[in-house]
Parts: C-alpha cells; structure tokens; sequence
C-alpha cells in the first residue's frame, strides 16, 4: 500500500482504486518513463514518453528504443525540441521487472530550457570574462601609451631645450664658445640615441606582438662583442665601474645586433637600478654548449615577489620609484634570447643588488633567420 | 642681487640645459635631483634660500606635486612660487601659487612664467 492512497473496506473496490491512482501518477507524469526489455524493446512509454520522442504510443511500443539503456546510469540525450532544434533530455535508468522478466526502466525529463539557462548563464560569464579582459588590456594600453608619452618626450624636452638654448646664446654672444658648443652636441648626440633606443623599443614590441621578430644568425666572437658593449656603456656613466671577467674570444653563432641589444639591455638596467653608483660586474663563460653571461649590479635590487614578473611585457619592477623606462626592455631581452634557444633569469643576492644570467647555445644549427 | 632658482629634477640632461639657460638669464642656480634633498635643502638654515622652485613633477621618491603641498605645508609663511614641469599632462596637485608647464616647452615661455611668478609673490622670510 503506498501512502496518501483512498483506502477502502472492500479489497475489490480497494485494487481497482489503487490501479486508477497509479495509472493517474504515470499517464499524467510529466517526466516520460518508458519500461525497455533485455533486447531494447519498449514494453511501457506513457503518453510524455510519446510526447518527448514525438511518436504515438502505438508506434513506440513493441519497437526498439534506438539508444542504449543501463541500469544505474544518468546520461544526457539528444531529443528533437521545438521546430527543428535539437532539444536534450536526462535519462535515469533503474532496473525492474516487465511481466516476470528482467527490465529496464527509464525516466526521461527534458532539460532542453534548463540547458538552455544554464548555457545563457556561462555565455554571460565568458562575456563578463571577456569584457574584463578587454578593460584590463584597454588600461593596460593607456598606461603604457601614458608612461611611452612620457619617456619619448623626456629626451624630446632635452632636444628642444638645447636646441633653443643655442639659438638664445647665439643671439646673445654673436657667436658660440667652443665648450658651450661641445656640451651642446654632446648632449643632443646622447638624447638622439635615447629617443632612437625607445623607438627601437616601440618598434621590437610590434614586431613581437605581430611575430616579425627575427633573428640574422651568423658567426661572431661574443666575448669581443660583450667587451665593446661594457666599454660603449662605461661611457655613458661616471658613478659606474664597468668590469668584465671572461675569455677574450668565444665564437659563438648568434644575432650580433640583437645580442649586442640585449647585453646593452641588462647593462642600461644595472646602471639605472644602482643610482648610488658602483661597481658592475659582467661575467662571461663557456659552460659545456653553451655560453653563461652574468651581469650583476649592486643597486636596490629586485624584490622576490616582483622577479616572476620581470620580463613580461609593461612590467616594471620599481614604478613607483619614477625610474625611467617603459617596461619593455626586458621583455624584448627575453624573446630575443629565446629566439636564440637560450633563457634569461634574474635574481636578487643575499649581498643585495640584481644578477641576471643569460644561457646562450653556441652554435646553432644553421646560421638562417629564426622567427 | 640676482634672484636665486631651485631646480629639483633627476633628469640630468635636461637640469644641465634648465642651469644654463637661467644663469645666462641672470638667475642664481641651485640643483637638487630628488624631493627630498629640496626640502632638506629648503629646511636648512646654512643653504641659500631660494626665491621660487622649478620643479619636474615625475621625481624618484616623492613626486614634484608632493613635494609642492609638503613645501606648502612646512613653509606656510613663505608662499614660495613653485613651477611644476612635467612630460605627463597630470598634475596632481592644485595648490596655490604652484602652476603647471608641459615638456617639451619653449624657453621663452618657461623664463616668462618664472618672471611673472617672481613678480607676483613677494617671498616673505620663513619663522
């Protein structure tokens, strides 16, 4: 006896009602449930079985299910929905028993308006997601064209600055004293190279953004070309002592400028992140295959939880600190070792200050043009 | 006597032409890199005292428009004129008395600002 079922005195009466309350409970069931034989024939659907597979009763019954049935599983399947749209149904499969025989019986719910919610509801998270990103990449791009403003009309300022500055003495004297002269081209020769270093800059970045990054391999002494670039920098820095350890040749298959670029790199870093001055080492060895090259300042340092991100593109490890720059360098330092098969990394050592250690191959296996 | 100019700022270059140009003018120079050696300097009773600041806004440590309002702040009495310079069009801080240029600039204007500034505040001595 199920409960909340009529009870009657006379057991006839009793059944029948019994009979009449379950066969209510099944054909008025939203939910299809269909009884499947051992060979995947229907033997029961109600009428929202009929109604879920879009077939009459008498057309279901005695014909195969077309999908298979097992017991203890809950599947997902693909039922026809409204019009032509393909509409999903949940199946529960328990087994039972059909006219003394071993059955399976199965509860069908369509699910295709749950589905449906649930996709519109992870449709707008991913737009959510999506717009956050495109916020966060919109800031991310104002920021830098902000600080790229700045540092290309940093030297600009310079430029002009000078250039009026002679003008006005010019005016003034009549003539130019050679040292006023002197300091003046010096000055614009140095901030002419800067400008051009930061638009080199600009330029790398579009190039990696874009993958027209290339590298030229071809034969070349890096122990010559990291001298000249500790000695073009010694030049440019009077609080530095610029010092190399090394052989003084090790042949070595690479892109001459871009290595030359990122020695320059990691030189300009050490120099700008020791503004006390100091003593900067560059280290250079042969270690197996390949060639290690430190370069080890003994300024402020790199804070350990900033080194993860150091050589991903804006990234500035002090920016609060207005040092110049526009967070690119490392990153094109960095995509150009890679280019070469080699790695860069960074630390801080316990002593203070920044150590970074580039691992280059050697040779490569053809001196061609690399992406 | 010749008016005396502070000027704070860690670009090197740019100072050298900043000295230059206003001691040709007739200015007395004096150059600090950073915020802190201004005030340091500004506090000092044996430094001389300057007559206005010159001053980049994008400074290591504290910033030129900070270094305005804790001018401001320690020296009340002396309304100091101050000329912030920047390459970024953000100047933080509306203060009295301290007034804005944008890098690059022309020279003349910046020696016309600073004499108009001279002009207008008469610097007081500070208790």
């Amino acid at each position: 006896m199920i409960d909340g079922m009529l009870h009657d005195t006379d057991p006839a009466r009793e059944l029948e009602a019994t009979r009449e309350q379950l066969r209510n409970l099944i054909e008025r069931n939203g939910d299809a449930i269909v009884v499947v034989d051992s060979a995947g024939v229907v033997r029961f659907a109600n009428p929202a079985a009929s109604k879920l597979f879009r077939r009459a009763p008498q057309d279901l019954l005695g014909t195969p299910l077309g999908m298979p049935v097992v017991a203890g599983e809950t599947t997902e399947i693909d039922i026809l929905g409204q019009g032509d749209e393909i509409g999903v149904a949940e199946m529960r499969v328990v087994e039972t028993e059909w006219g003394g025989v071993r059955a399976q019986l199965a509860v069908l719910r369509d699910i295709t308006e749950r589905k449906r919610a649930e996709q519109q509801r992870e449709q707008l998270f991913k737009e959510r997601v999506a717009r956050a990103e495109a916020e966060e990449a919109l800031r991310e791009r104002n920021e830098f064209l902000a600080l790229a403003s700045h540092e290309l009309k940093t030297p600009a300022a310079t430029l002009s600055a000078t250039a009026q500055l002679l003008e006005r003495q010019l005016e003034r004297q009549g003539t130019l004293e050679r040292e006023q002269l002197r300091r003046a081209l010096e000055r614009l020769r140095e901030q002419s190279q800067r400008l051009g270093r930061l638009v080199d800059h600009l330029l790398d970045i579009s190039r990696i953004n874009s993958a027209r990054l290339t590298i030229q391999l071809q034969s070349a002494d890096l122990g010559r070309l990291v001298a000249d670039v500790v000695a073009a920098c010694q030049l440019t820095t009077s609080r530095h002592t610029l010092v190399m350890h090394g052989p003084e040749s090790v042949p070595a298959v690479v892109d001459h400028d871009r290595i030359t670029q990122v020695v320059m790199n990691l030189l300009d870093n050490a120099i700008k992140y020791s503004p006390a001055g100091g003593l900067i080492e560059v280290d250079l060895s042969v270690e197996r295959d390949d060639a290690c090259l430190t370069v080890r300042d003994h300024g402020i340092g790199i804070p350990e939880d900033r080194r993860d991100k150091l050589f991903e593109r804006f990234y500035r490890a002090h920016p609060d600190d207005h040092f110049s720059g526009m967070g690119l360098g490392l990153f094109i330092t960095r995509h150009v070792v890679e280019l070469h098969g080699g790695s860069i990394s960074a630390d801080s050592p316990p002593e203070g200050g920044a150590r970074f250690t580039i691992r280059l191959p050697l040779r490569n296996d053809s001196a061609q043009s690399v992406h | 006597m010749a008016r005396r100019i502070l000027i704070v700022e860690d670009e090197h270059a740019f100072a050298e032409v900043l000295v230059e140009l206003l001691q040709d003018e007739g200015y007395s120079v004096v150059h600090v890199r950073d915020g802190i050696s201004a005030l340091n300097m500004l506090g000092s009773e044996h430094a001389p005292r300057p007559d206005l600041i010159l001053c980049d806004v994008m400074l290591p440590g504290l910033r030129g428009d900070r270094l305005a309002a804790e001018v401001r702040r320690r020296f009340p009495r002396r309304k100091l004129p101050i000329l912030l310079m920047s390459a970024s069009a953000d100047p933080r801080a509306a203060l009295p008395g301290v007034e804005f240029m944008s890098k690059p600039f022309e020279t003349c204007e910046l020696l016309d600002r600073i004499h108009t500034l001279l002009a207008s505040h008469q610097t007081v001595p500070a208790t």
